[in-house]
């Protein structure tokens, strides 16, 4: 009998072309590690209203390497990630964009973390940014004294690529990004929304996600179109976070 | 566990854990130490593979201190093992410092414990305080300043600046020194001692301060250590900005900012620009920005935050400086070998994750983030409000004398009456100018957030705006000429319209010097027209103006809501009988003119006039505002030209000597000064622009088409002066008009069909 794995490492692809190679590469390093610390995975890779390069290079990959591959029409990654949610075997599932990396231990280290307690959701110690912008972020703890809940009003203190139970994305889908109505950030909204509902973010100390800055990413169209986070009780001075 | 220690073991624990002095039974050490509240033991980090460290790292020991259980596990079995179960004791400085103990054969670490601490020997060569915590308290009750002390101390007297401190210090008696330090001004400012044993407790976990004696243990150790005493001196910040001091110690920074920094207004923190502050306060040369910051900052509970004038939340500051000490650490994380190994892996595929190195930005949220200022401005307009929930919001530039803050003012009231007093509130953009608070409802909030935004961008300023909205849940917001509320609209009005409902106002275009139409007609409607439910006008002019211009087809025209405004409600009528009189007499008539002395009011044209007139005298309200045109000079004026200054109420003026009002207005909405003199029984003679032909629709002989020639003005004069019987009686059906159509009711009742309107 075939065990379930214990984590579904997602991968969502849309643009990426061959920038997806060192992606993968990532990945597979991080689980085989996992692999050799007795971790097990299952990789998923999405298109997702992929243009013809990506789709070509990430087929062909994929056939070679006995991947899965899941073809979807969203256009929003948040779409993508909720399907994941439904369809992934595992009971923890990771999040890694087409074009971002993931440190080697980070699959390991996040999964040990993750399983201390399941209203762990678990973000990497630092974002380390590269191509248009070579920043560097640490994530903060929200169990450290550094976490101020106000943040979270004006500000994504973590991001969408961590490792979480697959019940808290399916009890917390991620909501629909509309940016012709200027909402988007939907990230952003989803770690606003597990905050309110009581899970913890935690950070997996020693853990780097390497985000690649591309003139084209969906970050920066989203900034660029002055979007704003869908509504959330984490915006209103009424939630009394910062009594 | 039992009570299987010998003497010696018994000493040492006690000496560590000083809730075991009084145990002498196995039942009460094992309630003792089982307590598992106790995690800090100090100087024993608890690893007992801990390997020796010349000296101690920035960022000390970071690893979890254990329960006493581990405490008395080294005690049983690491201690005669000989394992050192601290970082802090330097066992080849020792033995090369003292050769008796070399000699003795002696464990060093045994020694140090039973016989050097009492002894004052050094355990490492730069902390003498590292011991034990009850070796610390009895060392603390008597403490002596060594050598190396006064040094440092004495190497301050900038910031002492007492040469009787200076002196005391010299003579060396501890207990005097510390006394006196205590009393001295500066240092209070600059030694926090809360954010010093903050800053231990936290980064050097396994050095103990004995209480009350931060400043004491700071000369001692503290001053070698990267641990914050002050809350805007940062000293990794200090070396890394600071290129000519890279090179100091930790004692040689502190030194250096204490003595000389501080007066130079050196930037010493992220959170603050010291020469920004004194550039800003016009302090002397030599005059330290921080400590007068810090002084202001007791006082007041405000702090000015680096060139960008944004002032630290109350209560925050401190947390701001744990932060900063903490964003130091994570410079110095990224190139921790568990953060370069893995860079290195992922390196190895993709090169380009470290291909740029330089300008690198290390950010955390809170500190150095993109969001930090709008964090801060969410921060202080909540400690401003008085409720977290407004069903509505009146934005306005700030209240000055002019017609559109009367109808903000008009409005509030009516918004006052609709939603109830506690759900409105009147937000003031632009400027914090408040003179006429009157004018509003005196139990609606009114918050003032113009310079909380100085030092924002201005995608920052929409966006704080943006968020005050939503973090209020208002339903519904009102424009009335603030600019930031026009380009938040025009920026953000797509998404503040699906939870918001919005209203803004227009008045009228301006005429640019060359003769084209602008203003916010011009620059807003087109863009935000969508967004709005309403936009209100006070003149039909003005809308068929818009509808012209953008052929606009019902539906939307629909959205222009003309809605006349109110005349103020403290206005005279003339009296009857005096005014009869003063029409009957031949000789100088009063003719009243109110505005500013610019080019839209048309001042030129008034004077020229005048001096068309010169046998009636001419009473003239007001000063230069919007354009840079002078002081008038009284010499420029014809002699019969009076005047008055400026006026604060319609009502305080005197009316009942005006025989006339001159209205010379180049262009214009519908002024509300207008309507008041119409609802006060006065004849006028207006110029035919804007709504100005609307107000005076039943009385359209005191019209004048002509904006620049005088003639037509002076032939007006002259006739209804002449004809005073029939100036009165078009005044007074004017004024019939102008009180039925421009009523506070009808004002109010508009706006509440409007919003019922828009309600169900």
């Amino acid at each position: 009998m075939t065990r379930t794995p214990d984590i579904s490492l997602i991968v969502t692809t849309h643009a990426e072309g061959l920038l997806f190679g060192a992606t993968l590469r990532s990945l597979l390093e991080s689980s085989n590690l996992a692999k050799r610390k007795g971790i097990t995975t299952e990789t998923i890779i999405y298109l997702d209203k992929a243009e013809n390069e990506t789709e070509r290079f990430v087929l062909q990959i994929c056939e070679e390497l006995d991947l899965e591959v899941v073809k979807t029409d969203f256009g929003d990654q948040g779409k993508v990630r909720n399907h994941a949610a439904h369809q992934a075997r595992s009971d923890y599932i990771a999040f890694l964009d087409g074009d971002d990396l993931w440190s080697e231990n980070w699959v390991t280290k996040a999964f040990q973390l993750a399983t201390q307690n399941n209203k762990f959701i678990v973000h990497p110690e630092i974002n380390w940014f590269f191509g248009g912008n070579n920043n560097i972020l640490f994530k903060v703890d929200q169990e450290s004294e550094f976490f101020d809940p106000t943040f979270l009003s004006v500000g994504n203190p973590w991001d969408a690529l961590c490792l979480a139970p697959r019940e808290t994305l399916l009890e917390t889908p991620y909501c629909n990004r509309d940016l012709e109505q200027g909402f988007a950030y939907e990230d952003w909204h989803w770690n606003c929304e597990t905050f309110l509902k009581g899970h913890i973010h935690k950070v997996a100390k020693g853990t780097i996600h390497f985000k690649r800055r591309r003139k084209n990413s969906q970050h920066m169209k989203a900034r660029q179109r002055k979007v704003l986070m869908p509504d959330s009780r984490i915006l209103f001075y009424e939630s009394g976070l910062d009594s | 566990m039992s009570l299987a220690l010998n003497d010696k073991e018994m000493i040492i624990a006690k000496n560590f854990i000083p809730e075991l002095t009084d145990v002498d039974t196995e039942n009460l050490f094992t309630q003792k130490t089982t307590n598992k509240k106790k995690t800090t033991i100090p100087f024993f980090s608890g690893n007992p593979n801990c390997s020796n460290r010349s000296t101690p790292s920035f960022g000390g020991s970071k690893s979890k201190t254990p329960a006493l259980e581990e405490f008395i596990d080294w005690l049983k079995n690491g201690f005669s093992q000989k394992i050192v179960p601290t970082n802090w004791f330097d066992e080849n400085f020792y033995l090369e410092m003292y050769p008796d103990v070399r000699d003795n054969g002696i464990w060093a670490f045994e020694h140090y414990l039973l016989y050097g601490i009492s002894e004052n020997r050094l355990p490492n060569s730069i902390i003498p305080d590292c011991a034990p915590q009850k070796s610390l308290d009895e060392r603390y009750k008597n403490l002596q300043f060594n050598g190396l002390d006064i040094d440092f101390l004495s190497s301050i007297p900038n910031l002492l600046d007492d040469p009787s401190l200076i002196r005391i210090i010299a003579e060396g008696n501890s207990e005097n020194i510390v006394q006196s330090l205590k009393k001295n001004k500066k240092l209070s400012f600059i030694f926090d001692s809360k954010l010093y044993r903050r800053s231990i407790e936290t980064y050097y976990p396994e050095l103990y301060i004995p209480p009350n004696m931060e400043l004491e243990h700071w000369i001692r150790n503290g001053r070698h250590l990267s641990a914050q005493f002050n809350p805007l001196f940062n000293i990794e910040f200090y070396k890394r900005t600071h290129k000519d001091l890279s090179f100091l110690s930790n004692e040689k920074l502190t030194t250096h900012f204490l003595n000389h920094g501080l007066f130079e207004n050196r930037r010493s923190s992220i959170l603050f620009s010291a020469a920004e502050y004194a550039k800003k306060e016009n302090l002397k040369t030599g005059e330290s920005g921080v400590i007068r910051a810090l002084k202001e900052f007791k006082e007041t509970g405000e702090i000015f935050q680096n060139q960008t004038s944004l002032n630290i939340p109350k209560g925050f500051l401190n947390k701001l400086a744990a932060l900063e000490t903490h964003m130091e650490g994570c410079q110095c994380r990224i190139l921790d070998d568990e953060i370069s190994d893995q860079l290195k892996k992922v390196q190895a595929f993709e090169p380009r994750v470290n291909f740029d190195t330089n300008n690198r930005n290390v950010s955390f949220p809170l500190i150095q983030h993109s969001s930090n200022k709008l964090h801060f401005v969410s921060k202080q307009f909540r400690d401003k409000l008085r409720n977290t929930k407004y069903k509505a919001i009146v934005l306005i530039p700030h209240c000055r004398m002019s017609g559109a803050a009367r109808v903000s003012g008009a409005l509030a009231g009516a918004l006052e009456q609709y939603f109830g007093p506690e759900n409105l509130c009147i937000i003031s953009t632009d400027s914090s100018t408040l003179e006429h608070p009157e004018w509003f409802p005196k139990s609606v909030d009114i918050l003032d957030i113009s310079e909380d935004l100085v030092g924002l961008s201005p995608e920052e300023k929409r966006l704080a705006l943006t968020n005050l909205v939503r973090a209020t849940q208002s339903e519904f917001i009102f424009n009335v000429n603030s600019r930031l509320a026009w380009l938040t609209i025009d920026e953000y009005g797509k998404q503040i319209s699906t939870f918001c409902k919005i209203y803004s106002y227009l008045f009228c275009s301006d005429i640019s010097p060359v003769g084209l139409r602008t203003g916010y007609p011009q620059e807003f409607f087109r863009s935000t027209l969508e967004h709005h439910s309403n936009i209100f006008v006070d003149n039909e002019s003005l809308k068929n103006e818009l509808i012209f211009d953008h052929l606009l087809p019902q539906k939307y025209q629909d959205k222009i809501q003309v809605t006349p405004s109110p005349y103020s409600p403290d206005i005279n009528t003339v009296s009857t009988a005096k005014y009869r009189s003063s029409f009957l007499t031949l000789g100088a008539k009063k003719i009243f003119w109110a505005g500013r002395f610019d080019r839209q009011k048309n001042f030129d044209l008034l004077k020229r006039i005048a001096s068309e007139l010169p046998k009636h005298e001419f009473w003239v309200w007001g000063k230069p505002v919007l354009e840079t045109t002078s002081n008038i000079e009284k010499s420029d004026l014809p002699e019969n030209i009076r005047l008055q200054g400026e006026y604060t109420k319609f009502s305080d003026l005197p009316l009942n000597s005006c025989d006339l009002w001159l209205y010379t207005s180049k262009w214009e909405g519908l002024p509300t000064l207008l309507i008041d003199v119409a609802a006060s029984g006065i004849p006028i003679v207006a110029t035919s622009v804007g709504g100005i032909p609307e107000l005076l629709k039943c009385s359209q002989i005191f019209l004048v088409n002509e904006i620049n020639d005088t003639k037509p003005y002076v032939e007006k004069i002259n006739h209804l002066l002449n004809d005073g019987r029939r100036a009165r009686k078009e005044a007074l059906r004017l004024k019939d008009s102008t009180l039925r159509n421009h009523s506070k009711e009808q004002f109010t009742q508009k706006i509440h069909l409007t919003l019922k309107s828009h309600t169900k």
